[in-house]
């Protein structure tokens, strides 16, 4: 069986060439993979010191962050968010970044898997997350944005980490209602305005008194995590704890 | 020595190799006779490739290993008909005697305007004199020459009295083997019958297969286009749409041949890709609704258009087995498919790699189909297109997804494009994004399948279609709305009829639009240009050179790139060289080589005789005729010219009305330059003559009135006389007896030093009594070529021992009714120690004599 799986996967891989999706080159390693070694490396994972609420990383050029557990940072201090933790993964920028356009503008789906396994890999690693969440839900897209993008980048990587932690992924529960703006393009008052409102819950007793764990796939500002939080926790939630894949810094 | 490190592709494009490996095991097997060497080259060629280009280690022996076995695998597949051919294979059983014969249709019939094909695969053969018939094997194929047989695939049948025979090539220098071309597909024998009443239907199909489900369908689109459009249009749109070409009446397949749109009459990538396109787009989203609504887990897991390019390979696959076993069509259907499969699995998809699997299936279903020229143009306009978009018009890689989709989203903005900086606007916008990404797609995908095509259509079709660029232009968006309508007409007729036949007027109307810009085309002076065929070397180094052109001025893709333009220019440079001096060979005054070659082509029943002098002038005598509705006059007289370098007739000698000897000689006229008519002026009442002279005329060709007693030197040494017919002999004839056109045929003789020719057309007893009474002994002949193909009324004894030859060509076709030529005559010539040559057995013969000696070649 497992011949017969090699002997495919090497059909697969004559008839379907995988390139990198940064540089082109084609990949030599086995498996699914959708980019090289060389351009793996160049991502750039998030490290402690961070802020214990946003998990902003700090500018600290000296060890000190055996002691800085409890740490907070200045926007959070000023006003404290409604999720309870947040978390990414990595940076935001350079190799990550473009992957992460082209898994979202150019709709390549399956770098999603990449990205799961780079979370995973992650949370192998010892950065575990806590306290353990009940359940694991997911920033959804709007009806139109699904349609037209043709799958939803944060269920994808919600279902994968769901499955490696043995964890349960409720579907369409938390939903948006409302079509906005891409975060993106605006600015941090008009990104307030433009996601208030825009997502509901389904089934309030499906999530009363759990710990959640929402995923999304970039924290820029918080404000959509933090509007979805919002909402989580006015129909009952005990605590939500967000990880997302990327954030900038 | 430092070379060129090709152990890359072989890692990342693995098929490539393979696939030039197989075609090296394919082609040796069709030119060379099979011998331990030949069969040894191919291996030789890939070893000597693998070391030069592969450097030493595992991937080395690897390659070799892999391109070696692939190699054998190539000369394996071309013998494998021969190897499993079973002992009662209809090859083997078949003679020369009328028999009858039991089979199935393995295809629907094929049906043109005046004859229907049936495909058969046989299973009883029955003898004149037996009752029971014995078991045969194979495929046959049965033309009928009259229409209106109701028979569909499955059927069995019994054809009564059927000739059976190989299928017959004309054997000319270099021609189109007609029996390699059938035998390619399967077919060793073919029979033909006159009426449908031969035909006699044993048992209906009885079970329904998939195939006789969808032939079923394509049956009733057919009826329903039929009884819906007038024919012209009907025949186009079957052609386009349904694969159905056999209906489109001659005129109008040369308006779309001269003008360069002939491929839209064949089933390719513009249909299936719209198909697949549309049934994908809706699929798509009906599928989404259904899930975000029922399973809305596999929704935003990206199942939609899983499920989409699931479904779609489906009606692909219908479409593609009811227009038929096309190589563009075959092509096409696969390339999509290894896309949908693409999607289904989660892959890239790479076009190259696509382009290379098609070849490679296509190529282990038939393998001779390499030697297609259908398959050579087809892929070579493909490898354009994504030649042009990989070199020119791609800006990321990922960007080739999504060709079936269309609307992608480009995250980084063109930087190339100059004009998008700065002020804008609602018509920038529009310039941005319509002219210039689509016209200009548009466009350089045009030229560039034109300019990849080129070499192919002017070797195989001696053909330059000069705007056939700009027709392409306006034409391919006509027909890009053509194919969908009508096919969703020919759909909806299946429901309803009444509403089938209203939307079908638009494709209609605009066929009629689509043929009038390609006549338009047609009128435009040097609109289509005929050229001899060019020496594969020029074919090949056009190749090369338009692929270091487009490295050196393409926009560079990759870094590695850069490395290679070191040798890139050197090698373009010396391609374009020999590409000019190999094409400007044939324009070149020629050498006189003091050889007189005459050739007495194999025209069927019916005769042509092509002199070519020392000094490059030409003669040509006769032209065959019209066989069956295929013109012999173009696609073997004109063809065999073309081939040899020809592209004017010096001397064209019509030498009587008769249809096997002039019938050819309006092709000639209409597509080669003429510069002197030679004619008797007589038979003013033959509709078939006088026709031949208007056009003549029309095309402002200088005529010469031919008598006998005229005289003509050719050069220092050659001198053609006239012998017949004389003022005499006319005189005779108008004073009483009756008119008779082949008494009547000019008669040439031509001299060279010791050396004579005599041609004497279709002459009678009568003439030849004349001839000899006014030439005596001047007619004495070294070669003749036998009067009127060896009939009884001819070769009278006295003439024969006067012209008394040393060689007699008969030109005569294989079974032809008139039982040319008689074993009486025949033996007249041996018995005077003639050697016969007879076009039917010994194919074309050529003489070529220096005055002095002569030679004497055939081409079985």
């Amino acid at each position: 069986m497992r011949a017969l799986r090699a002997i495919f996967r090497k059909v697969m891989d004559t008839v379907f060439l995988r390139r990198c999706k940064i540089c082109n080159s084609i990949i030599a390693e086995e498996g699914e993979r959708h980019i090289c070694m060389g351009c793996w490396r160049n991502i750039t994972l998030i490290g402690k010191p961070l802020c214990s609420c946003c998990g902003k990383p700090l500018q600290i050029s000296y060890d000190l962050s055996e002691g800085l557990n409890d740490y907070i940072c200045g926007t959070c201090r000023e006003k404290h968010p409604i999720f309870d933790s947040a978390r990414s993964i990595c940076r935001y920028d350079g190799v990550l970044k473009e992957l992460i356009h082209v898994y979202k503008y150019n709709r390549v789906k399956s770098l999603g898997n990449d990205f799961v396994s780079l979370i995973i890999d992650h949370i192998k690693s010892g950065n575990a997350i806590h306290p353990r969440p009940n359940i694991i839900m997911y920033v959804p897209l709007h009806r139109g944005k699904l349609k037209e993008r043709g799958f939803d980048q944060s269920y994808i990587l919600a279902r994968g980490i769901g499955n490696y932690l043995n964890i349960p992924l409720i579907t369409d529960n938390l939903s948006k209602s409302m079509e906005t703006e891409p975060q993106v393009k605006l600015s941090g008052n008009e990104r307030l305005r433009n996601v208030r409102g825009a997502f509901m819950v389904k089934k309030p007793d499906e999530i009363r008194k759990i710990n959640l764990l929402l995923i999304d796939d970039v924290f820029t500002t918080g404000t959509t995590v933090n509007e979805c939080a919002g909402v989580l926790k006015r129909a009952g939630t005990a605590r939500v704890d967000v990880l997302t894949l990327a954030r900038t810094v | 020595m430092k070379y060129y490190d090709l152990s890359k592709l072989f890692r990342e494009r693995p098929l490539v190799p393979i696939l030039l490996a197989y075609i090296t095991g394919i082609i040796p097997g069709r030119f060379f006779p099979p011998s331990i060497l030949s069969y040894l080259i191919p291996f030789l060629i890939v070893v000597t490739g693998v070391v030069l280009f592969i450097p030493k280690g595992r991937s080395r022996q690897f390659a070799a290993l892999i391109l070696t076995t692939s190699v054998l695998f190539g000369q394996v597949m071309m013998i494998v008909p021969d190897l499993f051919r079973p002992r009662n294979h209809i090859l083997y059983l078949y003679s020369d005697d009328k028999v009858s014969l039991e089979g199935r249709l393995y295809m629907p019939p094929e049906i043109t305007t005046k004859k229907v094909r049936l495909y058969l695969d046989a299973e009883r053969l029955y003898k004149e004199d037996m009752d029971e018939g014995y078991d045969v094997s194979g495929r046959v194929r049965i033309t009928i020459y009259e229409t209106g047989i109701q028979v569909k695939y499955g059927d069995k049948i019994l054809v009564k009295r059927v000739r059976l025979h190989r299928p017959g090539s004309f054997k000319n220098p270099d021609a189109f083997n007609y029996e390699t071309y059938m035998a390619d597909r399967g077919i060793y024998v073919i029979g033909g019958v006159s009426r449908n009443k031969r035909i006699e239907v044993v048992e209906r199909a009885e079970y329904v297969d998939i195939f006789a489900f969808i032939y079923g369908i394509k049956k009733r689109m057919i009826d329903f286009i039929d009884s819906t459009l007038p024919d012209r249009e009907a025949s186009i749109i079957k052609g386009m749409v349904l694969g159905e070409r056999g209906t489109i009446p001659r005129d109008i397949r040369r308006i779309f041949i001269e003008s360069g749109i002939a491929h839209l009459l064949a089933v390719s990538g513009l249909h299936i890709g719209f198909i697949a396109f549309t049934i994908f787009y809706l699929l798509k989203k009906v599928i989404f609704y259904l899930l975000f609504y029922l399973i809305p887990g596999w929704a935003r897991r990206g199942m939609t258009i899983k499920i989409a390019a699931f479904v779609t390979i489906f009606p692909i696959l219908l479409y593609s087995i009811l227009v038929g076993d096309r190589i563009s069509s075959v092509r096409a259907t696969i390339m999509v498919i290894v896309y949908l499969l693409s999607i289904l699995f989660d892959r890239e998809n790479d076009l190259y790699n696509t382009l290379v699997i098609a070849a490679l299936l296509i190529l282990l279903w038939r393998p001779a189909s390499i030697f297609d020229v259908g398959f050579q143009l087809s892929f070579t306009a493909v490898l354009s297109i994504i030649y042009i978009y990989s070199g020119f018009l791609r800006q990321k890689p990922e960007q080739d997804r999504d060709i079936l989709s269309g609307d992608k989203v480009s995250i980084t903005p063109t930087p190339s494009l100059p004009h998008q900086r700065g002020g804008g606007g609602k018509w920038r916008s529009l310039y941005d994004n319509f002219i210039y990404r689509r016209l200009y797609k548009y466009i350089l995908v045009s030229l560039f399948v034109t300019l990849g095509t080129l070499p192919l259509i002017a070797y195989y079709f001696n053909r330059l279609t000069i705007y056939g660029f700009l027709v392409n232009l306006l034409v391919i968006p006509i027909a890009s709305v053509v194919v969908p309508l009508s096919l969703i007409s020919s759909i909806l007729s299946l429901i309803s009829t009444p509403l089938a036949a209203i939307l079908i007027k638009i494709p209609s109307i605009l066929i009629t639009f689509l043929l009038n810009i390609a006549k338009f085309s047609l009128t435009i002076p040097y609109s289509t240009i005929r050229l001899p065929t060019p020496p594969l070397i020029a074919v090949i180094s056009y190749y090369i050179f338009m692929w270091g052109i487009i490295n050196i001025f393409g926009r560079s893709v990759s870094r590695d790139q850069e490395e290679k333009k070191v040798w890139i220019k050197p090698v373009s440079v010396m391609a374009g060289i020999i590409f000019v001096v190999s094409v400007s060979w044939n324009w070149l005054p020629s050498f006189n080589d003091g050889l007189l070659r005459v050739t007495f082509l194999d025209v069927g029943q019916g005769e042509c005789s092509f002199i070519r002098f020392p000094d490059g002038k030409t003669m040509l005598i006769d032209a065959g005729g019209l066989a069956m509705g295929f013109d012999i006059g173009e696609g073997v007289v004109a063809s065999f010219l073309w081939d040899q370098g020809i592209s004017k007739i010096d001397y064209m000698v019509a030498t009587h009305p008769d249809n096997d000897h002039i019938g050819g000689l309006f092709s000639i006229i209409r597509e080669m330059k003429v510069k002197e008519f030679w004619d008797s002026g007589e038979m003013k009442e033959d509709k078939r003559i006088v026709d031949l002279r208007m056009l003549v005329q029309k095309k402002s060709i200088p005529v010469r009135i031919i008598r006998a007693g005229m005289e003509l030197q050719e050069g220092n040494d050659i001198q053609i006389k006239i012998l017949h017919p004389s003022d005499d002999f006319l005189e005779g004839l108008r004073s009483g007896k009756k008119s008779m056109a082949n008494n009547l045929s000019i008669v040439l003789k031509v001299n060279y030093g010791r050396v004579s020719f005599l041609f004497p057309g279709d002459v009678g007893r009568a003439a030849e009594k004349h001839l000899l009474l006014r030439y005596g002994d001047d007619l004495r002949s070294t070669i003749v070529k036998v009067p009127h193909h060896g009939s009884m009324t001819s070769s009278s004894y006295r003439f024969v021992k006067g012209v008394h030859p040393d060689v007699a060509v008969i030109s005569v076709g294989k079974y032809n009714p008139f039982r040319h030529p008689r074993d009486k005559i025949v033996r007249r010539y041996e018995k005077i120690g003639t050697s016969i040559y007879r076009t039917d057995r010994d194919g074309a013969v050529q003489v070529i004599t220096d005055g002095e000696d002569y030679s004497v070649t055939t081409f079985p």
